[in-house]
């Protein structure tokens, strides 16, 4: 894969891309959310890391994670850092999906102030040609 | 014996917007109020902690080394200390450790930030980075955005109130305006504050401690050689801390920090004391939320009553314990890395009832909370009259 095409995750990138983020990118372009899972020890990771950080294994498989979500905490960001100024307001949100896994995105789709406990979908959706997010949607 | 370890010096600057002083001034500036009270000299101490949590503020690429020369330390031993907003408590904790360890009979730590040479956009997108930047930072969350989901949370959970959330900020500016080192002396009405610009809903104006410059400084040493030093040492009795997930998401709670809890089962356990005995706290105020739940965390209260008891004054000097009475990180403000350090130091002023118009009367055991980024890093610290 040539850099040209590297996907990136999110609308800022503060670090260099590395492997495990690009190939979650990459799931991501294909409506797939995955999620990893350590051979030796089944801890699971969402985001996907590169290790297991319980037993230090490097032997890990994917596995696609559904998208239904329970939204646990949110914010709407009225004053926003330097890099996302001319996106404010925008909801972010913090979401569970199944075996206790969790994630941070943004909400959106939502017309009034959102109610914690509310059912939500995460969905992948590119924002440009070389960067895709995750998002919330009301289920 | 087993030497106590004492707080022998303290001092701080000014806290505020302070324009023409860079981090060698502030460091000074508090350093020089440390020596107003102080018997010995600057070549009594024999190594330094400086305490500074970001260099893009100032601008200074490690910058520990100008406050050690601008202080008059240069040859001495020094480490600069860094973990985010809880900078100033691990300077504390690393002097506590290499004076218990022998390495030095007598410590000086120096925690600084100047943050308003940089915009507040700025400001915010690199507090923004103190959150995961690969998973979490990439949506533009911001620091007041994290506490803000927490809040919501709280809200949803225990039927907390933005009345209670603002409750917490008008005690900080009553407090502030008694404080002459304040960054804000000025008094804010509960309707002002509920009525406030949002910045990360639900969470104000009032709700967000503040962007600023400043220092404060300690000198630790241990109790057998304090009274070359001064003749009213403050113990540090007991000293916890605790960590928690990089990801805010990976948390299994949002209502309440546990890293927090954890700091403050160690600290209580190492001084032998519970809740019921601090009779003054100052806790990490970076947002009113925060407050609500370090006051659960500690124990003052029971998980869910942190609001009601804001909003009931309970946290006021003659309530049920008196919390942040110099103005806390919303009012007296909020220089990252010197705030841990200027708790401990208004802690002793407290124990040694120089804290003037906000003095709690009779105050024999005191406790300081610091939490960096959303509770990445913790340190409780309980300290008391020797
Ligand atoms: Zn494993």
């Amino acid at each position: 894969m040539s850099s040209q095409e590297t996907m990136k995750f999110g609308y800022v990138t503060y670090e260099e891309v590395v492997p495990i983020a690009s190939e979650f990118a990459k799931y991501l372009e294909e409506g797939k959310i995955m999620g990893n899972r350590c051979k030796k020890c089944d801890t699971k990771f969402l985001p996907p890391r590169s290790g297991c950080n319980k037993c230090f294994s490097t032997d890990m498989e994917y596995f696609e994670v559904k998208p239904e979500a329970t939204l646990r905490g949110f914010t709407v960001i009225h004053f926003a850092p330097e890099s996302f100024s001319d996106k404010a307001p925008y909801i972010v949100a913090v979401g569970e999906l199944e075996n206790g896994l969790s994630v941070l995105a943004h909400l959106v789709g939502v017309t009034s102030m959102p109610d914690v406990g509310m059912k939500m979908k995460l969905v992948p959706q590119k924002i440009s040609k070389d960067r895709i997010v995750y998002k919330f949607t009301k289920a | 014996m087993d030497d106590d370890i004492v707080i022998v010096g303290g001092g701080q600057s000014k806290f505020g917007k302070r324009k023409g002083l860079g981090i060698r001034e502030l460091a000074f500036e508090a350093v020089s109020d440390l020596m107003n009270d102080f018997n010995m000299g600057i070549e009594d101490i024999d190594a330094s902690v400086i305490g500074i949590a970001g260099e893009e503020f100032s601008g200074q690429g490690a910058p520990a080394a100008v406050v050690v020369d601008e202080i008059g330390m240069v040859g001495k031993p020094t480490i600069r200390v860094e973990s985010a907003c809880a900078t100033g408590s691990a300077g504390i904790k690393t002097a506590y450790g290499w004076i218990k360890a022998g390495f030095y009979d007598t410590v000086m730590v120096v925690g600084v930030e100047k943050m308003t040479s940089v915009s507040s956009a700025r400001a915010t997108e690199l507090m923004a980075r103190a959150g995961d930047v690969r998973w979490e930072s990439p949506y533009g969350c911001s620091f007041p955005g994290y506490y803000a989901i927490m809040a919501s949370a709280h809200m949803k959970e225990y039927g907390t109130t933005k009345e209670m959330l603002s409750s917490v900020g008008v005690k900080a500016h009553h407090y502030g305006s008694l404080n002459p080192k304040a960054h804000i002396q000025k008094e804010v009405s509960l309707e002002e504050a509920v009525n406030s610009i949002p910045i990360a809903y639900p969470l104000n104006l009032y709700d967000c401690s503040l962007i600023s410059d400043g220092a404060a400084a300690v000198v630790l040493t241990k109790a057998s050689l304090a009274k070359k030093y001064t003749d009213s040492p403050v113990r540090i009795k007991g000293v916890g801390s605790g960590s928690d997930t990089m990801e805010i998401a990976h948390r299994k709670s949002l209502t309440s920090l546990s890293g927090a809890k954890e700091a403050a089962r160690r600290a209580y356990k190492m001084a032998g004391v519970t809740a019921k005995d601090i009779d003054v706290a100052e806790v990490h105020d970076c947002f009113t939320i925060a407050e609500i739940i370090a006051t659960e965390d500690l124990g003052f209260f029971e998980p869910g009553q942190g609001g009601p008891a804001a909003l009931d004054g309970q946290t006021y000097i003659g309530g049920k314990i008196p919390i942040n009475v110099d103005g806390g990180l919303k009012s007296k403000g909020h220089p990252l890395g010197a705030t841990g350090v200027s708790q401990a130091n208004e802690i002793r002023n407290q124990l040694l009832g120089k804290s003037y118009n906000r003095q709690v009367e009779g105050a024999k055991i005191g406790l300081s909370h610091n939490v960096g980024q959303s509770g990445q890093f913790v340190n409780v610290m309980i300290y008391d009259r020797v």
